[in-house]
């Protein structure tokens, strides 16, 4: 064991013995047998400590075994048996927040920049400008029903899916941030085959978007978080022009089982506008797949004007919000009724189906 | 008898035979590994157990009272003699550190020491009455997928690496070892899942990246990396084996970090490469025995494999008290955190 007394960098709390939270009974003892002790030694002792009192507290103090000589009339300790195990587990979580209190406050930052899930907040306050630009003069964004999305805790925003390069994730993120009183923050779930696009899908992680799965989108509803699901997927942004607008089967009802299992409300919210970002005039799945792509897109810009048609056509975009969904009526066994889970869907999916066709009437022109 | 006993007690040096029976016995397999290397110190500071290493490598300073053993897991009869000195000792609790960290190019010597071995040491802990097994495994071994999930839990079944070189022995050393705890319910096993220790003198196959004159990384990915500080995981594999603790648990440090933003922090000079360009690369280099990383590793530089403490936090109490930047710093030499890992 390395004895020497490297300093830490700053206040050492173990020199300066603001790290003992209890004061140690053998102030003699102790002293004589660890001077110039390293960082280490003071918690495996007091691990051994804890062991000793809660363990055995009829036995003869460790300070006076160690100060004197053994003698000839101490009989040896018979061999403990292992602690059952509510003690035990006790004195480990203890022992491990007395260990993290302890951390050294200089070196204790939080990562304010990334998140566990990848999104970067530097990036997205360097690209705000664009992505202002994007919402306000490009597309023109329109946002009814902002008071419907709760100012704390979670909800689980379900939208039509539209574009082959979905960017009504992005867009409903950049309206809800900068135009909702509370300025929340949109987790959007993208579908495997964007989200692992090589740039576009890292560029989506960075500015808040998680891969699609039931894990991801229950942990970030556990903590409060405001997530969005397209539970049209691949099916929705493979859409091809002719059958915009019609909402196809949504999926396996997954996200209604997200939203039982995590008690979150269900808000509808309806895109128009992003079906004719990419106006998707055939598909090529047989191109696509050496590739790694689902397909490749024949749009009236893409292959023609090469990869300047990848930029989306600058349609106007009309978004609702529809009344929250309040599902805590079923209670949570429910996500195991295929029955229940599909009706649900349905309704979400037809109330959705409505909300579109109304903002479609509204809608005059879909680039003017 | 109980007075002659007790006067070779009082002597200072006391013979094996007497202190086994005062104190617990404790086996810990390959000594000299790195997680072993560090345990030891802290256990022999526990005066209720007597230490036995056995291992390839010879260890020294096993400390007064405790012994070494030296035997090769991969030697013919290695299991009978493995049964022989635990029943010997009568040891309760068995620390199986016998793992490689980098995955070896010799494939069926790997196979040999991590699999077979697992095997040896289960099943003569059974035989000679052992207590208690502890693992240090590693978060590899849930393998990198695009269909994992963020954060992995313990739940998640273990692929490792899919018919690649990446630790597949481990993942089967673990299955081994979950099934055999399924039919031994007396003996608790843990095993602890470690996200990679970022330390110079781990050796383990991400130190071994960032120690590579220049880094690949794949074009277009970026994914989020997660590790432990040494102390952290000492911490943790010490009170497991001292207290009772059972069944499998990650452990990592606080926070991930994006690869491209770990290479940034550390100076680290890095290559993009397009995904087939890296497996060819990757494939002759490894074969040629010049790169200690074998393809496989590439899924790792693509996908998510980082793994969620959240069980180990709700079930030992454990959170870990470096975050990841404290292990960045202290792997780029800015400062020492923990002076017992100097």
């Amino acid at each position: 064991m390395a004895e020497t007394t490297k300093r830490v960098l700053g206040d050492d709390p173990f020199e300066t013995k603001k790290a003992w939270k209890k004061p140690p009974k053998d102030v003699s003892s102790r002293v004589t047998a660890d001077k110039g002790s390293s960082a280490k030694k003071p918690a495996a002792k007091r691990a051994v400590k804890g062991r000793k009192t809660s363990a055995e507290p009829g036995k003869p103090k460790r300070a006076a075994k160690t100060a004197k000589r053994v003698t000839a009339t101490v009989t040896p300790p018979p061999i403990p048996p292992l602690p059952p195990k509510k003690v035990v587990e006790e004195e480990i979580k203890e022992y491990f927040r007395d260990i993290a209190s302890q951390s050294i406050e200089i070196l204790n930052d939080e990562i304010k920049r990334f998140d566990e899930f990848g999104y970067d907040a530097e990036l997205e306050s360097k690209l705000e400008p664009v992505i202002e630009l994007l919402k306000d003069a490009y597309f023109r964004i329109e946002i009814k029903g902002l008071d419907n999305i709760p100012e704390k805790g979670n909800a689980l925003i379900v939208s039509n899916h539209a574009g082959t390069i979905p960017l009504d994730g992005l867009m409903l993120r950049a309206a809800i941030r900068m135009e909702h009183p509370a300025r929340r923050k949109l987790r959007f779930l993208l579908d495997d085959n964007i989200y692992y696009l090589p740039f576009i899908g890292r560029l989506m992680n960075r500015l808040g978007a998680v891969r699609a799965c039931q894990e991801n989108g229950q942990r970030l509803l556990e903590e409060g978080e405001l997530v969005a699901v397209f539970p049209e997927g691949i099916q929705g942004s493979g859409k091809l022009f002719r059958d915009r607008y019609r909402l196809q089967r949504f999926g396996r009802g997954g996200f209604v089982k997200l939203a039982l299992r995590t008690g979150s409300n269900i808000l509808p919210v309806a895109i128009v506008g992003s079906e004719e970002t990419y106006p998707l005039l055939a598909k090529i799945p047989s191109l696509g797949k050496p590739l790694g792509l689902a397909y490749i897109p024949i749009t009236p810009t893409f292959p023609i004007l090469g990869p300047l048609g990848l930029l989306p056509l600058p349609s106007r975009w009309l978004v609702k919000i529809g009344e929250p969904i309040n599902l805590s009526v079923y209670g949570s066994e429910a996500e195991n009724d295929p029955l229940i889970v599909n009706t649900i869907a349905e309704g979400v999916r037809d109330n959705i189906q409505e909300m579109i066709d109304e903002l479609y009437a509204e809608r005059k022109s879909p680039f003017f | 008898m109980p007075g002659g006993k007790i006067k070779k007690a009082a002597k200072k040096g006391i013979g094996e035979r007497e202190s086994s029976e005062e104190k617990t016995t404790l086996a810990i397999i390959s000594p000299a590994s790195f997680y072993g290397f560090y345990l030891i110190p802290m256990l022999k500071k526990v005066k209720e157990y007597r230490l036995i290493g056995i291992g390839r490598d010879d260890f020294k300073n096993i400390g007064p009272g405790n012994r070494f053993y030296p035997l090769d897991l991969t030697q013919p009869g290695a299991d009978q003699d493995l049964t022989k000195i635990l029943k010997q000792e009568k040891a309760r609790i068995v620390v199986h550190l016998s793992f490689l960290e980098t995955p070896p190019h010799n494939a069926s010597w790997g196979h040999e020491v991590e699999a077979i071995g697992t095997l040896y040491i289960l099943n003569s802990a059974r035989t000679s009455g052992v207590k208690k097994i502890v693992m240090a495994s590693t978060t590899a071994v849930y393998g990198a997928f695009p269909q994992n999930p963020h954060f992995l839990s313990e739940e998640h079944f273990l692929k490792g690496t899919m018919g690649s070189q990446l630790f597949p022995d481990r993942v089967e050393a673990e299955r081994e070892a979950i099934k055999f705890a399924g039919q031994n319910p007396e003996i608790k096993l843990t095993i602890l899942r470690f996200a990679p220790v970022l330390h110079r003198k781990a050796d383990n196959f991400i130190v071994k990246y960032f120690q590579l004159p220049l880094c690949p990384t794949v074009m277009g990915f970026d994914p989020l990396w997660q590790f432990t500080h040494a102390s952290d995981a000492l911490n943790v594999l010490f009170k497991v084996t001292t207290a009772a603790g059972e069944g499998v648990y990650n452990i990592a440090g606080r926070g991930v970090m994006p690869l491209s933003q770990i290479l940034k922090f550390l100076g680290k000079r890095s290559i993009l490469l397009p995904p087939p360009a890296l497996f060819s690369l990757g494939h002759t280099l490894w074969a040629a025995q010049l790169s200690p990383l074998p393809p496989g590793f590439c899924n790792y530089l693509r996908y998510p494999w980082s793994a969620d403490g959240r069980r180990a936090e709700k079930e030992l109490g454990f959170t870990p008290r470096y975050s990841i930047l404290d292990i960045l710093r202290e792997f780029r030499g800015d400062m020492v955190l923990d002076p017992a890992f100097g």
